[in-house]
C-alpha cells in the first residue's frame, strides 16, 4: 500500500491548504490530489488535477469551482483531499 | 461492404442527444446495448448515397469508466470499434470536453470533432482558432449549434472524408517516470499476441495504469491476459511510489496540462467573469435557503402531477370502459361471439388491463415533464448538490434523490434510474429503498379509503403516507447503510453543475416520451398480462355449481386463494378474504387494488346498465369530453399553487364505499378506520408491482430481488399490525 496523506480521517495539516478551507471568489491552483481511487478517477475525469486554477464561486460543502467554463460540486470530504494553493485571495464577506 | 459506423460520444450537456437527433432526424431505432437495460439509441444517415449508422453513446467525461452508465460508451468503442467517431465538444467548455477528445484520439480511431455550441462561446466572447485543434490531432474539426441544425451537413461530408483517411494515433507525453514504464508495459504486452492485437497496445497500456476496470476485465479472458495485467499493477505501484502520487492522477495530470497547452494556443488567454448562472446558483444551492427551496420545487412538482393529470385519468378510464368497450362488444356481436367466454374475456380481461395501463400515462406524463423540465434546465444537478448533505447522513448519496423522485411516479423507470450511480453499493441501496417511494399506483386506494373512513381529513391522510413512505426509505436506509451495506469507500460527491439556460423543448419531450414509452412497455406488458390471469382465476369454478366464465366469486379459483391468505393479515385488521384478494392482486400491480374490490364486491356492474349509444354519439362523447378534461386541466393550474394539498375529489361510487365501509368495520370488529389506515399502510409498504420486481431482478439479480420482495412484506406486515393492534391497545378507531 502507498503511504497516505491528509485522507479526510486526519485533519489536514495547517501548512497544507484544502479546497474545503478555500475563501469565496479567490483563485487557487491544485497542488495535490490524493485520496481513494474511486475519487481520483472521478477528479482526474473531470480535470480538478495538480496544476489547474479554480475559481471558488460557492465556499464549503459542497463547494462550487470554476474551471475554465465548466462549473464543479464538491462535497466537503472530497474537497479535503484536493490541496491548493492560494494565487488572488478571495472576498472574506 | 457493409454499413459503416459511426459513434457518436461527448460530455453530458455538450449537446451531443440533439447532434445524434439532428444528425438522424426521424429514422431512430430504440433498443438495448448488450446485457444492459440502458436504452441504445440508433439511427441512420445518407450522405452522397451512401448510408452510415450512427449510435448515441451515454455521455462520458473520459474511457476510464466509472459509473455503469459510462462503462457502456468505453466498452462499445472498445469491443466495436465504430468506423468513425464524433466527438462533440462543449466550445463553452473547452479544458472539459477535450479530455474525452484527447482519449478518443490516443486510442487511434478515426475522429470528427463537433465544436458545438459555438454560440455560447460567442456569446462569451471566446473566440475559437480550431485549427490549432485540427493540426494536432489529425481530425476535421466542424462547428456545429447542434439545437438549430447549424453544422449538420458539413459534419456529414467530415464523416465520409474521415471515413477514406488512415487513423491516426495521438501521443502524448506524460514525462519520464511514467514513459519509462509506459514503455515496459508495452513490451509486455507485444509479447502477446491477442492481447496486442485487440487494440494499440500503447492504448491498453494507458488504460490499464489508469485502472480501468472494464479492460482488465476483458484481458481476464484473452490468452496472456492476466499476465499483462499482473504487470500492469507492479507498473501502477512502481509510478506511484517514483511520482509520489496515485498513478490515475500522474496520467490526468499530464493529460490536462498537454490540454492547457492546446486551450491556450485555440483562445488565447480567456478572463474568466462570473455569470448570471453563477449568481442564480449562489442563492439556489445557499446554505440555508437551498433545501427550503428544493422542497418547494418538489412539491410543485408533485402538485402539478396530481392536479394537471387528473382529468385526463378521468377521461381515458371513462373512454376504455365506456365506448371502447362498447364498440368491442358490438364487433363481438358482429362475428356472433356475444355474450360468451370470450367478450368476457375481451371486457373484463384485455380492456381492463389496457385501460389499467393507460389510465397511469397521464400521471406519469406530467411527473416526468416537471422532472425533464427540471433537468435540462440544469436545476436537478443543484438539487443533488443540496441534498448530498442530508442524505449522506444516512447513508444515501444525494444523486439518489433523482431515482427516489421518479419513483413518486412509478417504481420500474425508478429502478431504472439508478444507473446514473457510482458505486455498486449505492445503486443496490437506492434500488432497496426506492419501492417505499409511494407510486401513482398507490393514489387511488388512500383516496377510496380516505373518503370513507377520514372524509373530512382526506388530504392529510394521503399527504400522511406519502410522508410515511419517505420515513421508511429513510429508516431502511439508514439500517442498511449500518448493517448488510456498509460503506468500505463512501462514494465522495463530485459533479459537474451544468449551466442553467431555458429548457429545450425537443430535449424535454425526448426525455419524456422515452420514459412514459419505457413504463408503457415494460410495466404495460406485466399489468395486461396480470389483469388476465387474475380473469382467468376468477372464470374457473372450483366449489358450488358454476361453469367457466359463470362462477361466483368466492367459489373461483381466486377466492380460494385469496382465503387461503387471509388469516395472514387478521392481526392487522383486514383479514376478510375480499380484502386479502384485493391485496393479492395489488401484488401484481398496485392499480387493480380498487378495481378489484370493486369487482370482489360485485358492485361494478352499474356502469354497463345504461343505454348504449349509437357510434357518432360515442365519438362525440370522448371528443367533447376530451376538451372538458384540458379545461379542468387547465383550471387546476392556479390551485397548484394554492394552499389546499391534495384536494381530492369524492368520485368512486357510493355503492362501494358503502360495502367497503362495512366490511372494514366487520373484519376489524368495529374498528374500520383504524383498520383502513393499516391497510393503506400495507398497501404503501408491500412489493409494488411485478413489473417493478421484474426490473429490479434485472438490475441487481434473483437473490437481491427474494430480499427486496420478503423484505418489503414483512416490513408492511409489521407497519399494518402495529398500526392496528398499536392503536387498538391506545383505544383508537
Amino acid at each position: 500500500m502507498l503511504p497516505r496523506r491528509a485522507t479526510s480521517k486526519e485533519p489536514p495539516a495547517d501548512d497544507r491548504l484544502t479546497l474545503a478551507e478555500a475563501e469565496r471568489h479567490s483563485r487557487v491552483r491544485v497542488t495535490r490530489v490524493s485520496g481513494r481511487p474511486r475519487l481520483i478517477q472521478r477528479l482526474a475525469a473531470l480535470g480538478v488535477v495538480p496544476g489547474v486554477s479554480l475559481t471558488v464561486v460557492r465556499p464549503g460543502g459542497p463547494a462550487m469551482v470554476a474551471m475554465g467554463g465548466a462549473r464543479i460540486a464538491i462535497g466537503k470530504s472530497a474537497a479535503r483531499s484536493v490541496e491548493i494553493e492560494v494565487d488572488e485571495p478571495g472576498a472574506s464577506s | 461492404m457493409s454499413t459503416p459506423v459511426v459513434a457518436v460520444a461527448g460530455c453530458p450537456n455538450s449537446g451531443k442527444t440533439s447532434l445524434f437527433n439532428q444528425l438522424t432526424g426521424a429514422r431512430q431505432k430504440v433498443g438495448n446495448w448488450p446485457g444492459q437495460t440502458v436504452e441504445k439509441y440508433t439511427g441512420k444517415f445518407t450522405v452522397a448515397g451512401s448510408q452510415f449508422e450512427a449510435v448515441d453513446l451515454p455521455g462520458t467525461y473520459g474511457l476510464v469508466a466509472i459509473s455503469e452508465e459510462e462503462a457502456i460508451a468505453a466498452t462499445f468503442l472498445a469491443e466495436e470499434k465504430p468506423d468513425v467517431v464524433i466527438s462533440v465538444v462543449d466550445a463553452s467548455n473547452l479544458t472539459g470536453s477535450l479530455h474525452l477528445v484527447a482519449q478518443i484520439a490516443e486510442a487511434g480511431f478515426r475522429q470528427v470533432v463537433a465544436l458545438n455550441l459555438i454560440d455560447v462561446a460567442e456569446r462569451r466572447g471566446i473566440e475559437i482558432d480550431d485549427s490549432v485543434l485540427s493540426d494536432r490531432l489529425g481530425v476535421e474539426v466542424v462547428r456545429t449549434v447542434a439545437r438549430r441544425g447549424q453544422g449538420i451537413d458539413e459534419l456529414k461530408a467530415a464523416v465520409v472524408r474521415a471515413l477514406d483517411r488512415k487513423p491516426m494515433q495521438l501521443v502524448v507525453d506524460y514525462g519520464a517516470v511514467v514513459e519509462r514504464h509506459l514503455g515496459g508495459l508495452v513490451e509486455r504486452i507485444i509479447d502477446r499476441p491477442e492481447v496486442a492485437a485487440a487494440q494499440s497496445p500503447r492504448w491498453t497500456a494507458l488504460q490499464l495504469l489508469a485502472g480501468d476496470r472494464g479492460l482488465r476485465r476483458r484481458l481476464g479472458s484473452m490468452q496472456g491476459g492476466s499476465e499483462v495485467v499482473d504487470a500492469a499493477d507492479a507498473f501502477r505501484d512502481d509510478i506511484s511510489k517514483e511520482a509520489s502520487s496515485e498513478c490515475e492522477m500522474e496520467l490526468a495530470e499530464h493529460r490536462f496540462n498537454w490540454i492547457a497547452g492546446l486551450v491556450d494556443e485555440m483562445t488565447g488567454a480567456v478572463v474568466q467573469q462570473t455569470t448570471w448562472s453563477d449568481r442564480v446558483d449562489r442563492v439556489l444551492t445557499n446554505h440555508y435557503f437551498g433545501i427550503p427551496i428544493f422542497l418547494v420545487v418538489m412539491w410543485v412538482t408533485l402538485r402539478v402531477t396530481a392536479d394537471v393529470s387528473a382529468p385526463f385519468l378521468d377521461w381515458i378510464d371513462a373512454t376504455v370502459s365506456g365506448p371502447v368497450s362498447r364498440w368491442f362488444v358490438g364487433l363481438l356481436d358482429l362475428v356472433g361471439l356475444s355474450g360468451g367466454w370470450v367478450e368476457s374475456m375481451v371486457v373484463d380481461g384485455v380492456l381492463a388491463g389496457v385501460g389499467g395501463v393507460l389510465v397511469f400515462v397521464p400521471v406519469l406524463f406530467s411527473l416526468y415533464l416537471c422532472l425533464a423540465i427540471l433537468e435540462d434546465s440544469g436545476y436537478m444537478a443543484r438539487a443533488a448538490a443540496v441534498m448530498d448533505r442530508a442524505m449522506r447522513a444516512v447513508g444515501i448519496p444525494g444523486k439518489a434523490f433523482l431515482p427516489m423522485m421518479v419513483g413518486f411516479g412509478c417504481t420500474v423507470p425508478a429502478i431504472y434510474a439508478t444507473r446514473t450511480l457510482d458505486s455498486s453499493r449505492d445503486r443496490l441501496l437506492t434500488g432497496l429503498i426506492t419501492p417505499f417511494m409511494s407510486c401513482g399506483a398507490r393514489l387511488p386506494v388512500y383516496v377510496l379509503l380516505a373518503a370513507i373512513f377520514f372524509a373530512d381529513a382526506k388530504g392529510t391522510i394521503v399527504f400522511g403516507m406519502y410522508v410515511l413512505g419517505i420515513l421508511v426509505a429513510v429508516l431502511v436506509g439508514l439500517l442498511l447503510s449500518r448493517t448488510a451495506l456498509r460503506e468500505e469507500e463512501p462514494t465522495p460527491f463530485v459533479m459537474v453543475m451544468p449551466e442553467f439556460r431555458l429548457p429545450n423543448v425537443r430535449t424535454v419531450w425526448m426525455l419524456v416520451w422515452q420514459r412514459t414509452m419505457a413504463f408503457v412497455k415494460g410495466a404495460g406488458t406485466t399489468i395486461l398480462l396480470a389483469s388476465m390471469a387474475v380473469w382467468l382465476l376468477l372464470a374457473i369454478p372450483v366449489g358450488g355449481g358454476g361453469t367457466f366464465t359463470d362462477t361466483d366469486v368466492e367459489e373461483s379459483a381466486f377466492g380460494v386463494v385469496a382465503k387461503g391468505f387471509a388469516p395472514v393479515l387478521d392481526p392487522a385488521g383486514f383479514g376478510d378474504w375480499e380484502q386479502s384478494g384485493a391485496l393479492l392482486t395489488g401484488f401484481v400491480a398496485k392499480e387493480v387494488v380498487v378495481s378489484t374490490m370493486a369487482q370482489l364486491y360485485a358492485v361494478a356492474g352499474e356502469q354497463g346498465a345504461q343505454g348504449a349509444p349509437g357510434f357518432v354519439a360515442d365519438v362525440e362523447e370522448i371528443g367533447s369530453s376530451f376538451v372538458a378534461a384540458t379545461v379542468d386541466t387547465l383550471k387546476a393550474i392556479p390551485g397548484v399553487f394554492g394552499l389546499d394539498f391534495f384536494d381530492l375529489e369524492d368520485e368512486e361510487d357510493t355503492a362501494l364505499q358503502a360495502v367497503v365501509r362495512d366490511s372494514f368495520e366487520e373484519s376489524s370488529g368495529g374498528r374500520g378506520s383504524l383498520a383502513a389506515i393499516a391497510f393503506m399502510v400495507f398497501v404503501l409498504l408491500y412489493t409494488p408491482c411485478m413489473a417493478a420486481v421484474g426490473a429490479f431482478r434485472h438490475e441487481f439479480g434473483t437473490k437481491w430481488m427474494w430480499v427486496s420482495v420478503i423484505g418489503q412484506f414483512l416490513i408492511a406486515w409489521i407497519g399494518a399490525v402495529i398500526v392496528f393492534q398499536g392503536g387498538k391497545f391506545l383505544g383508537l378507531g
